[in-house]
């Protein structure tokens, strides 16, 4: 596949996506190939909770966690990161046996997507491209509305102080 | 998965989506768990060139394409699709045999994703989902772009009107400061001192001093409502009413009663002056006054070091009575040596403080017995500032005018 994500426009920061997986294998290979085929900055963690602090500690734009982990599973870390940062799309990587369970959840806990294992890096690129995208949107839009209220309280001054020196 | 509901965009609207696919199989399986599952409109055809035309009359908000279909294959049916509605999601459903051609494609015709048949349903309908809340995101914000675009449009409009009005506010201030008498007269054996504090830069306050002729001068302290341009105006045509009026030899109530015509004629509607018009004879050391409806002056008497008030009240000036003022409504004060007369607006006295009392009368009497020793010129300094160190915030503070008189 082309190189999706670095021909995208050219983003003035790069995007951050945390990667939670407890198998050493899993987060180097999905490393080593992000950081390859984009130009995402990539945070990989085999310890939920040291995620999850950098989580709360960091803008990130993107998480994916297994589903099967020693310390919690995928869905309830992923609740915990929508507790942390509500508009952050997330993504549960979902061992064939798992995938029902992924699925039910994927409602309650709101989640972007599932991807099984083994995964298809096309896939991956393409999901992660989606989910990222949602989320610059996202932030757009939060970034219009704060402008538009702050317009907004602008116009207000300017009707108040018209009204003040002139009614 | 749970049904999606259409609440990505208004219920009574769901979004649409366009099955394009030349197995009719596929298409009523497709149709069948859509319908089932979710609350999209969905539409299908075998033909992707139907679909097209169906396309350039209505629009829709997602479409999943086969790949491999007779008559034009699904990245070049989604590629029209684009160039019609580049912000429509395009799915692509692809065999695994022709999975390496969709990647390849997938930047030129800028597929939202690709679904391998046989597909999952729960991982297709995801992705629609998926793509039709992107797109519905787009449109809110395109949406709130154009509403910045407004907003920004009026807040700009506003601001040059605003810079214009300034504009003639600076010029209606200008011709306010030169109504103000621009010095004080000087009297043997009198001390006159003013203090003029607008709180924004017209205020509705106004004051004047007229020399009518050796012995004599007229003083109008006064207080029109509103303030700005309007307050501008009115002061202007309250100059006019006083300064042709006082020098004109009537009696002070015949010139207060013309004051008041001029007024009601010329003020707009709602609105008045409260006003002190007082003639001082500097030789008889007495002044006579008509107050209409400012706070009662005072007055220090050095000798007995008490406080008098003016009991002197009339109607306000301008509201568009045919009213006379007769000569029982004129004060006339003597002054002895070391005597001070106070003429204020309410702004100095009607002011709320912390304990639920005003500043009144009271504490204005308090100050002034407090101050006897005080020059003249820095009482009123000392009022101006008692007064606004009182007040509670609970209300804007509002313009205030002191005109003093002090025998030698």
């Amino acid at each position: 596949m082309s190189n999706t994500a670095k021909d995208s426009s050219a983003l003035d920061k790069r995007e951050t996506i945390v990667i939670v997986d407890d198998e050493e294998m899993v987060i180097t290979s999905l490393s080593s190939f992000l950081s390859l085929e984009t130009e995402y900055n990539v945070k990989a963690f085999t310890s939920v909770q040291q995620a999850l602090e950098f989580i709360g500690a960091n803008d990130v734009d993107l998480v994916m966690s297994d589903y099967l982990m020693p310390e919690m599973d995928g869905i309830t870390f992923l609740a915990k990161v929508r507790d942390l940062k509500p508009q952050v799309p997330r993504i549960i990587l979902t061992g064939y046996a798992d995938k029902e369970n992924a699925i039910k959840a994927i409602n309650e806990v709101g989640l972007f997507q599932y991807l099984e294992k083994p995964w298809d890096n096309d896939d991956i690129l393409i999901v992660l491209r989606n989910g990222l995208e949602r989320n610059k949107l996202m932030k757009k839009l939060q970034e219009k509305i704060d402008e538009i209220n702050r317009a907004y309280a602008e116009l207000q001054v300017l009707q108040r102080e018209i009204v003040k020196a002139f009614v | 998965m749970s049904k999606d509901k259409a609440d990505i965009k208004n219920p009574v609207n769901p979004p649409s989506v366009m099955i394009v696919d030349d197995e009719e199989i596929v298409l009523t399986s497709l149709q069948s768990l859509l319908r089932l599952d979710t609350d999209y409109r969905v539409v299908t055809f075998r033909s992707p060139v139907e679909a097209l035309a169906e396309l350039q009359k209505h629009p829709v908000d997602a479409v999943i394409s086969d790949f491999l279909m007779p008559q034009m294959n699904g990245l070049q049916f989604l590629a029209e699709v684009k160039r019609l509605y580049p912000s429509v999601p395009r799915i692509l459903l692809t065999g695994y045999a022709d999975k390496g051609n969709a990647i390849n494609a997938i930047n030129e015709v800028g597929l939202y994703q690709y679904i391998e048949k046989p597909w999952d349903n729960d991982h297709i309908k995801l992705v629609l989902r998926n793509s039709l809340a992107t797109k519905s995101l787009e449109e809110t914000l395109q949406q709130k772009l154009r509403e910045l675009d407004e907003v920004l449009r009026h807040r700009d409009a506003l601001a040059t009107r605003e810079g214009m009005l300034r504009q003639e506010l600076d010029l209606a201030r200008q011709v306010q400061q030169n109504l103000l008498p621009r010095r004080l007269p000087e009297a043997n054996g009198l001390r006159i001192a003013a203090k003029y504090e607008p709180v924004l830069e017209i205020g509705g306050d106004y004051y004047d001093i007229q020399e009518l002729d050796e012995s004599r001068l007229g003083i109008l302290v006064a207080d029109a409502t509103g303030h700005g341009i309007q307050a501008a105006l009115s002061t202007a045509l309250l100059k006019f009413a006083f300064s042709t009026l006082i020098k004109s030899g009537q009696s002070l109530p015949e010139i207060v009663t013309g004051m008041n015509e001029i007024l009601g004629r010329g003020l707009p509607e709602n609105s008045f002056v409260a006003a002190i018009v007082a003639i001082l004879d500097k030789r008889q050391k007495s002044v006579e006054i008509i107050n209409a409806g400012l706070p009662h002056p005072l007055i220090w008497r050095r000798a007995a070091t008490t406080v008098e008030r003016v009991a002197a009240n009339g109607l306000f000036l301008g509201i568009d009575l045919p009213l006379s003022y007769c000569a029982s409504e004129a004060t006339t004060v003597s002054l002895g040596p070391g005597d001070r007369l106070l003429l204020y607006s309410d702004g100095l006295s009607e002011v709320p403080g912390r304990d639920g009392r005003f500043f009144g009368d009271a504490t204005m009497i308090e100050e002034i017995e407090r101050h006897a020793a005080t020059p003249l010129e820095q009482l009123l300094d000392w009022l101006l500032q008692s007064s606004r160190e009182f007040c509670d915030g609970s209300q804007e503070p509002d313009d205030t005018t002191i005109v003093a008189i002090e025998t030698i």
